[in-house]
């Protein structure tokens, strides 16, 4: 092979490299611009922000709604007035009871 | 989305309205079906259920869901899993209330005016001394995130998209409240029993925010402290500031937070009148029913524990109004 030869696969190569190298940040770039944001981390509670993070966290009025329907906790209880009453029972189930943890 | 309908609330007032735990009433493992057999809650509520129509009760499998009831165990309307979306529930609630109406007149009930009453808490916790309330959130990935409920957006949503908004909730049952109020004599600042807190730390700082998680094991407890500090006394009250850190983990999952909380405390009648606390933190992992196991961070997450009282009585002139629990 002359050395002409040598020297254009050398350019050659180098220019598959150079292209290689382009794509490739090319590539973590839009990767990084579509991938999931990173989670912020957790802010650190004092006495300046505390009211404001117990608000965060707790349901709102809308999402608490639930509890303006009012629930007996306990079906047998609620069974016992009903017949005492002669009215239907509605009775609402869940794993976890559904006045705590589901 | 359902409970927050009007239509839904005017209707569920015709009813006895009733909340209880679906694997308590019906367990769906041998050793407890045994155990529950001759309770009259599962014989009450597996009578009924054999009287719905196929496909509306589920079984073997879960008994989650929605029932109507006659109060002899009548069926009048119902389905497991029921849906979330208010117009299924207000037709099934009006379907049962049509066929009441020809029940009560068959067997000659009553009809008495059921009275109104306020929500509780789950059984084991609502009659005790001192209750915390603890609620937890995911907090926001990023600059904006709500992590709410937005009826604008949410209102028609698809099952799955609950985890936008998820919350959930859990309860610690206390003595009494007086092991978070420091010792008069002491100095200002004083340690909260570290048995206290890491009861707290096992039983309620637990990533349930999209589902159930088992409480940590004891082994899991890494770190757990929190002080307590007394404040000023103003018209005889005492503001007191907690402050301090958990570490939690068990090989699955993990829970590294800070706390910071006030309380309001009357030294004359030795009572902690307010109590509230957030655990701000990352978690990482997943566990049990909790959803996690696409999520498993690490992500910030909180919660927000409060000394809970039952709720004020509605105010209603002439109204038959009771508190109802066992």
């Amino acid at each position: 092979m002359g050395v002409d030869s040598i020297r254009r696969i050398d350019r050659a190569d180098r220019d598959a490299a150079r292209r290689y190298r382009v794509a490739m940040l090319a590539l973590t770039l839009a990767l990084a611009v579509l991938a999931p944001q990173q989670p912020t981390t957790a802010p650190h509670p004092d006495a300046d922000n505390f009211r404001e993070w117990l608000t965060f966290v707790q349901p709102s009025t809308d999402e608490e709604a639930y509890r303006t329907i009012g629930w007996r906790n306990a079906l047998w209880p609620a069974v016992q007035e009903a017949q005492q009453l002669g009215r239907p029972i509605l009775l609402w189930t869940m794993n976890g009871h559904p006045l705590g943890c589901t | 989305m359902v409970w927050s309908d009007a239509r839904v609330q005017q209707l569920s007032r015709e009813f006895v309205t009733v909340a209880d735990e679906a694997y308590m009433l019906y367990p769906e493992d041998e050793w407890n079906l045994k155990r529950v057999a001759d309770a009259p809650q599962h014989r009450f509520f597996k009578a009924y259920g054999e009287r719905m129509p196929e496909g509306d009760w589920h079984h073997p499998g879960t008994k989650q869901g929605l029932y109507m009831i006659g109060p002899d165990g009548e069926y009048l309307e119902g389905r497991f899993a029921a849906s979330g979306l208010p117009d299924d529930i207000t037709a099934r609630l009006e379907r049962a209330l049509e066929r009441w109406q020809t029940l009560r007149k068959e067997k000659g009930y009553a009809n008495k005016a059921v009275p109104r009453v306020v929500s509780s808490a789950p059984p084991e916790v609502a009659d005790r001394p001192f209750v915390l309330r603890v609620h937890s959130r995911d907090l926001p990935r990023h600059e904006g995130q709500q992590c709410r409920f937005d009826p604008a957006r949410d209102q028609q949503a698809g099952w799955m998209d609950f985890t936008r908004w998820a919350w959930n909730e859990n309860w610690l049952a206390l003595d009494d409240g007086r092991a978070l109020v420091p010792d008069a004599d002491g100095p200002q600042q004083q340690p909260v029993d570290p048995r206290l807190v890491r009861r707290i730390a096992q039983q309620v700082l637990i990533d349930n925010v999209r589902g159930q998680a088992g409480t940590w094991p004891e082994t899991a407890v890494k770190h757990a402290t929190l002080t307590m500090e007394r404040g000023p006394v103003t018209k005889g009250r005492a503001t007191i500031v907690y402050r301090g850190e958990v570490e939690l983990d068990d090989g699955q999952r993990s829970i590294r937070a800070e706390l910071y909380g006030e309380g309001l405390y009357e030294p004359k009648v030795r009572d902690l009148e307010r109590f509230e606390l957030v655990a701000l933190g990352t978690r990482t992992g997943a566990h049990t029913f909790n959803q996690r196991n696409d999520d498993r961070g690490p992500a910030p997450i909180g919660f927000a524990i409060v000394r809970w009282r039952p709720e004020p009585l509605p105010k209603e002139p002439g109204a038959n109004v009771e508190r109802r629990q066992r």
